[in-house]
């Protein structure tokens, strides 16, 4: 979004409340959704909640085309649409919803460094394994990312993407990187996290968690879109170097996003952890 | 000994003397010739040879079918009128910069010189020149913010047999499209053809907040039918639709993303008009039906519409013209059609007094079309006031005033045909006025009018006072 249209959108989102009709519209969930957007999704849904906000969701199998920018999630609030977490942070904080009001300054900063931490590298992460290890590009990521699509346009738009991707990390200098370096560079994320987490239940104060690597852990546990993956190895990385985590975030992030007790996903993440 | 025909010959042979336009194909001799002309028509004659000459790749099997009603000439009035039209059929096969016919007194069989020469017989020659294997064209466009260059390639007669292929490409600073088609007409009967293209052009709706870029692949098969006209298709569309602008309203949002169109569909036509833009009489039904889902693809539906046009000639070169157009989109199953198989209505070619394809069902200022429509028009064409530029320029302008009415809407299918006309017989828009119209070449035309639109309902956008239109299709 360029700063004029932002601007204009928080001019705008100051003056409405927040609807209820407020829908948040992702990739079916069954059989579309992959393990980024999966992530990126609950990152949204968890930040509306803890804000207060309530939210409808839609499955869509053009979700992604239907977003202004191009990327999932988005929601559609009153007559605006805006996608990404970090410009839906934005609006709702130009509606007046924030949760990190209690934050001093130095705290912001840091909390905006590990929330780029989490973004660049664990999102990268997901998508590098999802679209540039052929293994799991081939069995899992192209035949989920167009199955709603009739032959030949599901092998076109698939290979479309893919080829999108492997650009993209190129041009970010991932593109030589094998599959061992990205568990490593997890490996490390993993850890940097944890450190800052220590004991403490909270990364920060008790309103605010950092949701963004609340719902990467989550999805890094068992559920349907990610336990496809072919190579397990990234859960059991991600999954055994926030194994301290989970106990702090996942579970706290569960009973969010899903709060009325989903409890057979919950039982499958405690027995991992 | 050569004789060459147009030193004895009312009608004019010599190839360069001749127009294109086949109303001058059998020309009215002159009245001072009529005497001399009468003995010409006399005389029978018998047509031994037919040469074609300057032939290069030209297969000559292809050009037999052309030439061969000149052997049945009878006499000489005959020989000249059929050469004359093998003439035009060599030129509509496209293959030839020119075509000179000659006509001269048979001189037999040419290895035994002299022998088997008829003292009536004749020879007619065809002297071809073949155009250029290849040919090329480049130009630039600067429009709206926006500019584009155009690389065209012909390649004419590439195979010997009138087959032709075209490539053109654009190559712009907003979007690029290319076009591929190749042409096969049946030799001997060049309306006969089959055409393949492949091609991705990319559209821009306004009036829909819409963009859409079209990625297909086409087959289609002419052919005529006695005095009509068909043709059917296979067409497979990869499409893609998007926002225009970040505006647009969710309902044109949720349309966004990609789907394939794979459709059969057959159009028929029968032309009896004299003109296709300012006919002076005739009538015209164009039929077109389209199939898609049938074949595979994401879009399923059956689409029907029909075109009517008579005219009639009245008193003072003033022309009464009646159209009426209807349609009928029915999705297949359980799909909702999309946006961008539906109707559209309205605007300076159509409903006019209306903005271009704004009427009917919308969302947030969108235009979203209908699954069922009709139009109906009257006009009365009449030449300028004080006929200026009288059989010239001022014969490209015509004024007219005109009644335009028409309906589009969504049907509930679940009903009966009876709730489907009441449907369609409610909420009647129509419009009047008068305007100039001015002919481009035989295919396009321009308007500006002055409309009254009447029977406005809330969401329509009207286009009160003056309007300018322009287009190839109109009601």
């Amino acid at each position: 979004m360029s700063l004029a249209a932002e601007a204009f959108v928080s001019q705008i989102a100051a003056v409405e409340p927040w609807p209820e009709n407020a829908t948040l519209y992702q990739p079916l969930k069954d059989d579309q959704i992959l393990l980024s957007d999966c992530a990126s999704s609950l990152a949204v849904q968890t930040y509306l909640r803890m804000c207060g906000l309530p939210v409808q969701v839609a499955c869509k199998a053009n979700a992604e085309y239907m977003s202004p920018s191009g990327k999932v999630p988005f929601v559609h609030v009153g007559n605006q649409v805006v996608s990404e977490l970090g410009p839906i942070v934005q609006f709702t904080k130009a509606k007046g919803h924030s949760l990190s009001d209690g934050l001093d300054d130095v705290q912001r900063a840091e909390m905006k460094a590990y929330m780029e931490l989490v973004h660049n590298m664990l999102l990268t992460a997901e998508l590098y394994v999802q679209w540039c290890d052929d293994s799991t590009a081939a069995e899992i990521s192209r035949p989920r990312y167009s199955s709603p699509y009739s032959w030949p346009l599901n092998h076109i738009l698939a290979y479309q993407k893919q080829w999108d991707v492997r650009r993209k990390m190129k041009a970010i200098g991932w593109g030589g990187k094998c599959l061992e370096q990205v568990y490593e560079d997890v490996s490390q994320c993993c850890q940097a996290l944890s450190q800052r987490l220590g004991t403490q239940p909270y990364f920060f104060n008790k309103q605010y968690v950092t949701f963004l690597s609340h719902s990467h852990a989550v999805r890094s546990l068992p559920n349907k879109a990610s336990a496809e993956l072919t190579n397990p190895r990234v859960q059991i990385i991600i999954a055994r170097t926030l194994s301290e985590l989970v106990h702090h975030i996942v579970l706290p992030a569960r009973a969010i996003i899903y709060p009325q007790g989903q409890d057979d996903r919950l039982g499958v993440s405690i027995k991992l952890s | 000994m050569w004789c060459v025909v147009h030193s004895l010959d009312p009608l004019p042979m010599h190839g360069r003397d001749l127009g294109v336009n086949p109303d001058d194909m059998i020309e009215v001799p002159e009245p001072e010739h009529a005497a001399k002309q009468e003995i010409l028509e006399n005389k029978d004659v018998v047509v031994q040879h037919v040469n074609i000459q300057g032939l290069g790749r030209t297969k000559e099997d292809l050009l037999g079918h052309e030439i061969s009603d000149v052997f049945h000439a009878k006499n000489l009035i005959d020989v000249m009128k059929k050469a004359h039209m093998a003439r035009q059929k060599l030129l509509r096969l496209g293959i030839f910069k020119e075509v000179e016919v000659l006509i001269d007194t048979s001189e037999g069989d040419r290895l035994v010189l002299g022998a088997g020469a008829l003292p009536n017989g004749l020879d007619v020659i065809f002297e071809v020149t073949e155009v250029k294997r290849l040919t090329g064209s480049y130009n630039t466009m600067v429009g709206n913010n926006e500019g584009s260059m155009v690389l065209g390639v012909k390649l004419p007669n590439m195979l010997g047999r009138a087959e032709k292929m075209t490539f053109q490409f654009s190559y712009g600073t907003k979007e690029t499209s290319y076009g591929l088609s190749f042409f096969k007409p049946q030799p001997g009967c060049f309306e006969r053809n089959l055409v393949l293209n492949l091609y991705k052009v990319t559209g821009q709706f306004p009036w829909s907040s819409l963009k859409e870029t079209d990625r297909g692949l086409s087959a289609e098969l002419n052919f005529p039918v006695g005095r009509s006209s068909h043709t059917v298709k296979w067409e497979g569309v990869w499409r893609e639709l998007g926002c225009l602008a970040r505006s647009a309203s969710f309902a044109v949002r949720e349309e966004s993303g990609h789907s394939l169109k794979s459709a059969l569909s057959h159009s028929m036509s029968v032309d009896s008009r004299n003109s296709a833009i300012f006919p002076n009489r005739g009538a015209l039904l164009r039929i077109n039906q389209e199939l898609a889902g049938y074949t595979g693809g994401d879009a399923s539906f059956l689409k029907e519409d029909f075109e009517l046009q008579f005219n009639k000639h009245l008193f003072l070169d003033s022309v009464l013209s009646a159209s009426l157009w209807g349609g009928m989109l029915y999705p297949l199953g359980g799909h909702s059609s999309c946006i961008a198989d539906r109707f559209y209505l309205g605007g300076p070619t159509s409903v006019r007094g209306f903005g271009m394809y704004s009427i009917g069902p919308q969302s947030e200022g969108d235009y979203l079309g209908g699954e069922a429509y009709w139009a109906g028009g009257l006009h009365l064409y009449t030449p300028l006031p004080f006929r200026p530029g009288k059989g010239g320029f001022g014969d490209l302008f015509r004024t007219h005033f005109f009644l335009n009415a028409g309906n589009l809407c969504n049907l509930n299918y679940g009903e009966g045909p009876k709730a489907h006309l009441q449907k369609l017989a409610e909420c009647l828009r129509w419009s009047y006025g008068a305007g100039v119209v001015l002919r481009l070449g035989n295919i396009a035309r321009l308007e500006l009018n002055y409309c009254v639109p009447m029977g406005v309902q809330s969401g329509d956008r009207i286009c009160d006072g003056v309007q300018f239109g322009a287009g190839i299709r109109f009601l």
